[in-house]
């Protein structure tokens, strides 16, 4: 499939590194999200701040940004969107791309994102807090982003001054996220586990260690297709290194779970593995409609069956595709129109189609 | 958040009882919460931040700071951060000092910052990490796409970097002793 020009609203690659699946563990880790909350020290947090305040930290960190990491040149192309003006699918394409919150669509007003270091920094601007660094990498990769948010921070806090305690550390618009103001999180995908039923043992023994859990867009949002988002409870008390390296440690840990999970079923249910596998294949490359749910159930299967080596012709970018690209709001773009949902159900089982037949050609 | 009863252990244990209209909310750990005759299950990660925050804010009033009393800076009062669950600005945590140390302590278990602090920087952009952070990431890839004459280059560049940054390393640590 030929891939246009990258650009935040295309309903393609639209700047996301992580969907190439070029990453440690990228069959069982779909991305690494880390990241820091900050506000400026002269402006009133969210609650209470005023519009013409809001335009003032836009142009603030704008400003600050492109005089403190000038752009290389080479494919460093910077995109900046103010969330005010843009239609509403678009604005659901960011929020599937995990490029800007709920929050801010709430807030759209006010809200801007920039995005730049070849798509994997973006800067959340007017969200719950002024400003939110976020950095997404393929796979495993949280030592990598951690340290381009580190560079980041350190390169805005050349020309901003960000409100920041004494005691308490950079201060943010809810306690929740005072301190470090990080959050690192993984998505991680772990169908042994559900199909083994070790996965409450897992998750409850996350919450026992300081991490928490959620479903595939954030807080509050289900678990579906056995994508689980795991990251950091608290961001005080301990430093960024520790808060990234435990989170790191424990995430190999479940994946080693996972993988053990996995020889379990290998050993006394490959036939039943092999069926389910090969038949969700089967459907999204048959199917003539096909829901988010059903996709999403089929398509978890088949990610497992790559993974365990019994799709051989598949890629996991062609998985991750699937998953991003045949959201609504995708769909919707590609399609240069609202679809109903019957017409999106025609559309995502034709689209899926076309990634697949791409694997068995190549 | 730690236990309410032993202050200990961390709060997993999360429930709310109401008796003649009075609402009251514990958070417990396993063991006391089994000492209370709970029966415990999975925890739900989703409960909205508001409430909890809310339940959180009501035992935590000192008496030195009246619930009307306003941020000077952003006329926020504590009885409007109880009710939303967000600051009014950065000089609210001035103002609120106690309270919020109380309840970052139960929120993180901790109330001291130990990570980055405020002026904390590496000084000037060291071209070298970020070109060596750059070639990791593309020997990765090259990798992956099984580009191996790519990875074999990418890997003699990142060794001779590496090098010389034991090199730079060394000669600092000389003129410094």
């Amino acid at each position: 499939m030929r891939l246009p020009g990258d650009d935040l609203l295309s309903p393609v690659n639209g700047g996301l590194s992580w969907i190439s699946g070029e990453g440690p563990h990228a069959d069982i880790i779909l991305s690494t999200r880390v990241r820091l909350a900050r506000n400026l020290e002269h402006f009133p947090f969210r609650e209470t701040i005023a519009s013409p305040q809001q335009e003032e930290v836009t142009a603030e960190v704008l400003e600050a940004y492109g005089e403190s990491a000038p752009s290389n040149g080479n494919g460093d192309r910077r995109q900046f969107l103010r969330l005010g003006g843009l239609p509403e699918t678009d604005l659901n394409l960011l929020l599937e791309r995990h490029l800007v919150s709920r929050e801010m669509i709430r807030f759209k007003e006010a809200s801007a994102l920039l995005v730049g270091d070849g798509g994997r920094v973006a800067l959340l601007i007017n969200e719950e807090d002024h400003l939110r660094i976020q950095v997404l990498e393929a796979g495993l990769q949280l030592e990598d982003a951690w340290e381009s948010a580190r560079r980041t921070d350190e390169n805005l806090r050349r020309k901003l001054k960000f409100a920041y305690h004494e005691r308490f550390g950079f201060l943010t618009s809810c306690p929740t996220n005072t301190g470090t103001g990080l959050r690192a999180s993984v998505l991680i995908h772990l169908p042994g586990l559900v199909l083994t039923r070790e996965i409450h043992k897992v998750l409850q023994g996350l919450a026992q260690i300081g991490l928490t859990f959620r479903g595939l867009y954030g807080e509050g949002s289900d678990v579906v297709g056995n994508y689980f988002q795991i990251s950091n409870q608290t961001t005080l008390g301990k430093s960024e290194g520790e808060l990234v390296g435990h989170l790191s440690q424990i995430t190999r840990q479940v994946i080693e779970y996972e993988e053990n999970a996995r020889q379990v079923l290998a050993r006394d249910a490959l036939d039943e593995i092999e069926d389910k596998v090969w038949r969700a294949y089967g459907l999204l490359r048959c199917a003539r409609a096909m829901s988010t749910d059903e996709m999403m159930n089929l398509l978890s299967a088949v990610r497992l069956g790559v993974s365990m080596k019994l799709l051989p012709a598949m890629r996991v970018r062609q998985l991750n595709q699937l998953l991003l690209w045949t959201q609504v709001a995708h769909l919707e773009k590609r399609a240069g129109r609202s679809l109903s949902k019957r017409d999106r159900e025609h559309e995502r089982s034709k689209l899926i189609r076309e990634i697949l037949d791409e694997s068995d050609n190549g | 958040m730690l236990c309410a009863d032993c202050n200990e252990n961390k709060a997993t244990v999360h429930f709310t009882q109401i008796v003649n209209d009075e609402t009251e909310t514990f958070h417990l750990c396993q063991d006391c919460a089994q000492k209370r005759g709970l029966k415990t299950t999975p925890v739900s990660s989703q409960v909205p931040l508001s409430d909890f925050l809310s339940e959180m804010g009501a035992p935590l009033f000192t008496k030195a700071t009246n619930a009307n009393t306003a941020c000077p800076r952003c006329g926020c009062t504590f009885r409007q951060f109880r009710k939303t669950g967000r600051l009014g600005c950065a000089h609210c945590y001035a103002t609120f000092e106690q309270e919020m140390s109380a309840l970052l302590r139960k929120i993180h278990g901790s109330n001291e910052h130990v990570g980055i602090t405020e002026d904390e920087s590496i000084g000037p952009v060291d071209e070298r990490e970020a070109q060596l952070l750059e070639m990791r990431r593309e020997l990765r890839q090259a990798v992956e796409r099984e580009e191996y004459e790519r990875a074999a280059e990418l890997r003699d560049r990142i060794s001779a970097l590496e090098d010389d940054r034991r090199a730079a390393r060394a000669a600092a640590f000389e003129e410094r002793t």
